[in-house]
């Protein structure tokens, strides 16, 4: 087990160094000349240049990327110029380890956009998570213990509803009727946690119903499918045989081990969204690292958008390295081979 | 269906109308019948049409004995002990008849009592046990929730009694095999944990459902072993289901044999060796490989295939595959034979008078066994 | 023109001018029109909610209307401004802000002199000097870190070039050239003194754009002072701006009211959240519930809210003319557009009406013949030469007259977009009725880098473009888009994207610079709007694009200040209470 999860760790930063490297390739290798967005209407060719040394851009591909890696390690100034640093210090931006970038766009370093941005997408994911879990799994139960009559009709029913309806087209619903024509809830802003949990959880009840919306309906689905496997094992006819009563066979037999695709679906699942809920982010206005990589798209912030791909594979390639090793402590017959 | 019961006894009148007097092969009429099995149907309704798994099987069973219940698949012997178990409740399945266990017929008491019964009074030994066993939680986890389910034991206790079961079924190191879960175990080390799981409450009826079928021949004998000192030491009546004669030959004191959701022949065990009375016990001891055959021809298997449950032909429902219709005075394909006495303690059910059958028993069959 | 800037206009009859050409459901009817200060409280919050980002609030980098209208209204005040207005359509006036007056012009119009008023302070009780504005704008000079805002200092002040075209002063940072910049700028005690170039006789107008405001040496930090607002106007900022987010703006103490007579400050606190999407924000503002009711915007309604604000936000919205004319240029050098009558029969041709229907209707887009904008007072109103619809007909006739054969294939190339492609598609089967046969080239991606680029002069006969004017002289409409001098170079058209390059044109560019009487100049300029769409046929102006804003029930005294910006303009907006 222990050398399965060394591996691990180490194709996780293999495939993050990819990853990145390929962003950095896309982009500021590509077509698009990033200094151009920084120039107003009176730009001449060279006022351009002279954009494009300050932030760098003139260098080598492999240049900038090898710079993005050691700042990622023990940290880079901006401008990252030598004269400037000697005669006006107080003009450089000192960013330290993991320094994930500079955007001229917001005029601050990206830890600190992220620092800002990262608590707002984990209170929206986890929320979500906690809802959809529930009703996803409880619903699914249900569905599944009442195969063929009515209440497996109406829950699949609205499960299918729930999945076909777009998200931002929930979102947007909700936040015209209840918040803003009918005043039920406050206009969502966010609220940190730490200043006052209750206006926290209630700015973000409608985001949070809106992400669980999608999630909800495929696990309903999803714990309706297993359920109905796992009920039909021998084990339940087993625990019947014992004499164990009906909730307790549902929940200890037949429910755990439904879970186990389900718990590695849910990991996956929160892992990408912790990289940020781009729609639901937009549609509430946010400020989350969803909203943020939009953000960076529409204004061609180039270390912006490297970091946000950086950030979002990690979430995601950690998540799935997690959720594999979780797999050999949940299901006792997974061997996890170093 | 035209009336051709003109030339009929009495007695036989009556069991052509479908009502099966209380007979047994139990020698005493005082030694109480510790389970008594009452004209069962089980039929389950599917999208072709009415299956009838169960079609009107009884049998007795005294305390401390065995029943052997022989068949192919499909013909009925699982059901008819899940309808034992009462594991059709909450199916689809239609089941009527009474079954009586001491005093209390099992079919009609509620799902609640019934439940209280499982695991205690009566329990059931399944034939896969890998697939039987919960794969997430430990043997001992598993043992130790039979118990739970009908007292209140502390952990402590609970886990001493499994260790000691484990140890009563023959697993070597039970104190460590306690941790360990289903997949870690041999196949015939599985079986055993799980007849310990059956048996820690010391129920009063247990149900063996072809328990050595997955297991090898010389592991096969080993549980037999076990289940037959386990009954001696504990005094279980038990019910054992098989496709094996020769795990019959074992271990049963009575057999049933079932074919086409009925039973066709119902005799002690000897009996049923030494005097068959149907062809199609004929065919099983036939196609059966035995080691004391010095012959080297070939098995006689028992040609065609199981009978359609849904769809039964009328008459017999072996006939089709019958060897020996010509025999018979009644048209076996039309008129369906009652279950009758042949010989004391010893029914079956065919057109071919009594003799007749013994005749070609020891000219025919006989010899080639 | 890719970024919004300002209009600013000064006294004329522009207003009315305005009101004759416009639709009627222009800007007359909407909007409050009863004087701020009679209802004018002090107090309250007001909210300023916005989908667009603020991309700089230095004020050397500031390039886009709203946040020059912004900042200056709020905390960056300049040497002249413009006066707030009462109404949608009344032109504000050009008046001294720091300084005592309009300034002085000398030299024909090479030489101008500012004196700053008494009692000016920063947000911490310092003075604000004259050096303190000769350092900010020497900020402009630095263009390696100093980005984004306008060039006009570099174009304008008398200092040498080098062989590559920039300037031989490199700003403040670099020190190269510090000499040749300090006798371009000269300080004594209160007064500025600008030596240009050129004669610039509204340069007094230029200076109403913050570029040209101070800047404390001392709290410079180069690219990092971008969202570090240093205050000498009536608000300060509370803590800290976050960008992409907003930040909050509380009364600067050290403001004193008797040295401004635009800004009046009601409002005790304001507050900026630019985090929203222009429909959301909309439905809020339409909607007014709680915290909306004290909320005002500068982003133009979206075509979804448009139904809903007649109904929705009646008495409290204003539909206006934007900054923005958008145009045809022929291409001169094309074999087709060589040819003057090709040019006329072409503008003949062109309907006006579907570009407007296309757009969104007549509260969207309002029919144009000129150049400049309507809220101007060099606006001619040069009148359309056959409606709104043009006279296809005629120009079919034209053609012929003029020894074409038809149908003549042009090709025409536009910035595309699904609206975009609708008005085309209109337009050329108007075209198409006049005996062109239209080819069109839609593209989005550098849509201005590439009809600059010398490839399209081969390629394009006709293109789409944009523009409005930096500020509200016309001298910032005309000679960018006209003069051919200061625009095609080898490198490809500059801004005059057709290639319009007449000498006797040119010459009369030159002799307007000279005139010192503002009035007459404006008119010089709308003069040569007129020669420009009407005798060369060198642009065919389309439309003005209609802005239409919503604020809140409890905001009073919002009124789009026209000529300045085209938005709300803050200075006089109080809360009811």
């Amino acid at each position: 087990m222990f050398y399965y999860i060394v591996r691990r760790v180490l194709s996780v930063v293999v495939m993050l160094f990819l990853i990145t490297g390929t962003t950095f390739l896309l982009f500021f290798a590509g077509p698009t000349d990033p200094a151009r967005y920084t120039c107003a209407r009176n730009c001449t060719p060279a006022i351009l240049e002279g954009n494009r040394k300050a932030l760098g851009y003139d260098q080598p591909v492999y240049v900038q990327y090898g710079k993005f890696i050691s700042g990622l390690f023990v940290g880079r100034d901006f401008p990252d110029n030598a004269e400037l640093r000697a005669s006006h210090p107080e003009q450089i931006v000192h960013c330290p380890a993991p320094c994930m970038g500079y955007s001229p766009t917001n005029n601050q370093t990206i830890n600190t956009m992220v620092a800002t941005a990262w608590p707002v997408s984990l209170s929206i994911a986890i929320g979500a998570f906690v809802i959809w879990m529930v009703v996803g799994v409880g619903g699914g139960v249900l569905a599944a213990l009442n195969r063929g009559r009515w209440p497996d009709r109406v829950i699949v029913g609205s499960a299918l509803i729930g999945f076909s309806v777009p998200t931002f087209f929930i979102g947007l619903i909700l936040l015209t009727f209840p918040a803003i024509k009918w005043g039920w809830v406050p206009i969502p802003h966010y609220s940190p946690f730490t200043k006052n949990p209750l206006t926290w959880a209630i700015n973000l009840i409608l985001p949070w119903l809106t992400l669980a919306c999608i999630f909800a309906a495929s696990y309903i689905r999803l714990t309706r499918a297993y359920m109905i496997e796992t009920m039909s094992e021998d084990y339940i006819r087993t625990a019947m045989a014992k004499g164990q009563t009906r909730w307790r066979i549902i929940l200890r037999h037949g429910l755990r081990a439904a879970l186990t695709p389900i718990v590695t679906a849910a990991g996956l699942d929160l892992g990408g969204l912790l990289g940020g809920a781009i729609i639901t982010e937009s549609v509430f206005s946010m400020q989350g690292l969803g909203w943020t990589a939009v953000n960076s798209v529409k204004n061609m912030d180039l270390p912006v958008i490297v970091a946000m791909v950086l950030i979002v594979s990690t979430f995601i390639v950690v998540a799935n390295m997690l959720v594999d090793i979780a797999y050999g402590f949940i299901d006792p017959r997974v061997k996890l081979v170093g | 269906m035209d009336d051709v019961r003109d030339d009929l006894t009495v007695a036989e009148t009556l069991e052509s109308r479908g009502t099966r007097v209380d007979r047994t092969p139990a020698t005493s009429v005082s030694s109480k019948k510790f389970l008594r099995v009452n004209d069962l149907h089980v039929s389950f309704p599917t999208d072709d049409g009415l299956v009838k798994a169960v079609d009107g099987v009884s049998f007795d069973l005294e305390k401390g004995q065995t029943l052997g219940i022989v068949g192919e698949s499909g013909s009925g012997k699982s059901v008819t002990s899940l309808a034992i178990m009462g594991l059709h409740r909450g199916t689809r399945a239609h089941v009527s008849g009474e079954i009586w266990l001491d005093d209390e017929n099992l079919l009609a008491v509620s799902d609640e009592e019934l439940r209280s019964l499982r695991g205690r009074k009566l329990a059931m030994i399944f034939q896969d046990p890998l697939s039987a066993l919960h794969p997430y939680y430990t043997i001992g986890t598993q043992l130790t929730e039979a118990i739970q389910v009908h007292e209140k034991v502390s952990k402590k206790d609970a886990r001493t009694r499994v260790v000691d079961m484990l140890a009563r079924v023959g697993i070597p190191n039970p104190d460590k095999r306690y941790d360990q879960y289903p997949h870690e175990f041999s196949g015939g080390m599985r079986q055993r944990a799980m007849i310990g799981m059956a048996l820690i409450n010391n129920p009063e009826l247990l149900i063996a459902d072809e328990p050595t079928t997955a297991l090898d021949v010389t592991v096969q004998a080993q549980i037999l072993d076990l289940m037959r000192d386990l009954q001696a030491e504990f005094g279980s009546t038990i019910i054992m289901i098989t496709h094996d004669l020769g795990v019959v030959a074992e271990i049963a004191n009575d057999v049933l044999v079932m074919y086409g959701g009925r039973c066709v022949e119902y005799a002690e065990v000897d009996d049923l060796f030494h005097q068959p009375d149907h062809p199609y016990t004929w065919g099983l001891l036939s196609s059966m490989p035995r080691l004391d055959r010095v012959k080297l021809d070939r098995l006689v298997p028992v040609a065609g295939n199981p009978p359609s449950l849904i769809n039964v032909p009328p008459g017999c429902a072996f006939s089709p595959r019958c060897a020996f219709t010509e025999f018979s005075p009644r048209p076996c394909n039309v008129d369906e034979p009652q279950l009758l006495e042949s010989y004391p303690k010893h029914d079956s059910r065919c057109h071919i008078p009594v003799p007749k059958r013994a005749e070609i028993f020891a000219e025919r069959v006989a010899p080639k066994l | 023109m890719k970024r919004r800037t300002f209009v600013a206009g000064v006294a004329g009859t522009a207003g009315l001018a305005l009101s004759a050409a416009a639709c009627s459901s222009s800007t007359a009817t909407s909007g409050s029109s009863t004087p701020a200060a009679a209802a004018a409280v002090k107090g309250g919050t007001l909210n300023i909610l916005m989908s667009t980002q603020t991309e700089h609030w230095d004020p050397q980098r500031v390039y886009v209307g709203v946040n020059i209208e912004a900042g200056n209204r709020l905390f960056t005040r300049t040497l002249t401004t413009w006066t707030a207005t009462t109404s949608d359509t009344e032109v504000p006036k050009l008046v001294g802000d720091m300084a005592t007056d309009t300034g002085t012009v000398t030299d024909s119009g090479k030489t101008w002199k500012f004196t700053l008023k008494d009692g000016l302070k920063w947000q911490d009780g310092k003075p604000v000097t004259a050096d303190d504005v000769k350092y900010g704008i020497s900020r402009t000079f630095a263009t390696d870190v100093i980005t984004g805002g306008p060039n006009y200092a570099i174009a304008f002040f008398d200092i040498p070039s080098d062989a590559d075209g920039t300037s031989s002063y490199k700003g403040p940072y670099a020190k190269t050239g510090q000499d040749l910049y300090d006798k371009a700028v000269t300080v004594s005690g209160n007064t500025i003194t600008f030596k240009l170039k050129q004669p610039v006789n509204d340069f007094n107008n230029t200076v109403t754009m913050t570029a040209f405001a101070a800047f404390k040496a001392t709290k410079d930090l180069g690219d990092k002072s971008n969202f570090d607002i240093w205050s000498n106007g009536p608000y300060q900022l509370d803590g800290t701006w976050t960008a992409q987010k907003g930040g909050s703006f509380v009364r600067n103490t050290n403001w004193d009211q008797a040295t401004d007579t635009v800004r009046k400050a009601y409002p005790d606190k304001i507050t900026w959240d630019e985090s929203l999407t222009a429909e959301t924000m909309y439905e809020r503002l339409i909607a007014d519930q709680g915290d909306d009711q004290t909320a005002i915007t500068f982003d133009p309604a979206p075509v979804t809210a448009l139904p809903n604000v007649e109904s929705g936000a009646a008495g409290r919205n204003s539909i206006v003319a934007s900054p923005y004319t958008r145009y045809l240029t022929p291409n001169f050098k094309s074999k087709v557009m060589s040819n003057a009558k090709a040019r006329e029969a072409f503008a003949l041709a062109t309907d006006r009406s579907a570009y407007v229907t296309a757009s969104g209707g007549p509260s969207v887009a309002l029919p144009t013949n000129s150049l400049i904008n309507p809220a101007l007072p060099a606006f001619p109103n040069t009148p359309l030469p056959a409606g709104d619809k043009g006279d296809q007909a005629k120009a079919k006739q034209m053609l012929q007259d003029a020894g074409f054969t038809l149908p003549v294939k042009i090709t025409v190339a536009y910035r595309k977009s699904e609206t975009a492609d609708k008005i085309f598609s209109g337009l050329k089967t108007a075209w198409d009725a006049a005996g062109f046969d239209t080819q069109l080239d839609g593209f989005s991606a550098k849509y201005y880098a590439t009809i600059q680029s010398p490839a399209s002069a081969t390629k394009y006969d006709a293109m789409w473009a944009g523009w409005g004017a930096d500020y509200p002289s016309a001298s910032t409409d005309i000679p960018p888009l006209l003069d051919s001098r200061i625009n095609i170079t080898a490198g490809g058209s500059g801004q005059d994207y057709g290639y319009f390059d007449n000498a006797d044109f040119n010459k009369a560019i030159d002799a307007t610079n000279l005139i010192a009487d503002q009035t007459a100049r404006e008119k010089a300029w709308g003069d040569l709007d007129t020669q420009a769409v009407t005798k060369y046929f060198a642009v065919i102006p389309l439309i003005v694009d209609k802005f239409v804003f919503v604020h809140g029930s409890k905001v009073v005294g919002a009124f789009v200040n026209g000529a300045y910006t085209g938005y709300y303009d803050p200075a006089t907006v109080s809360i009811k209470s």
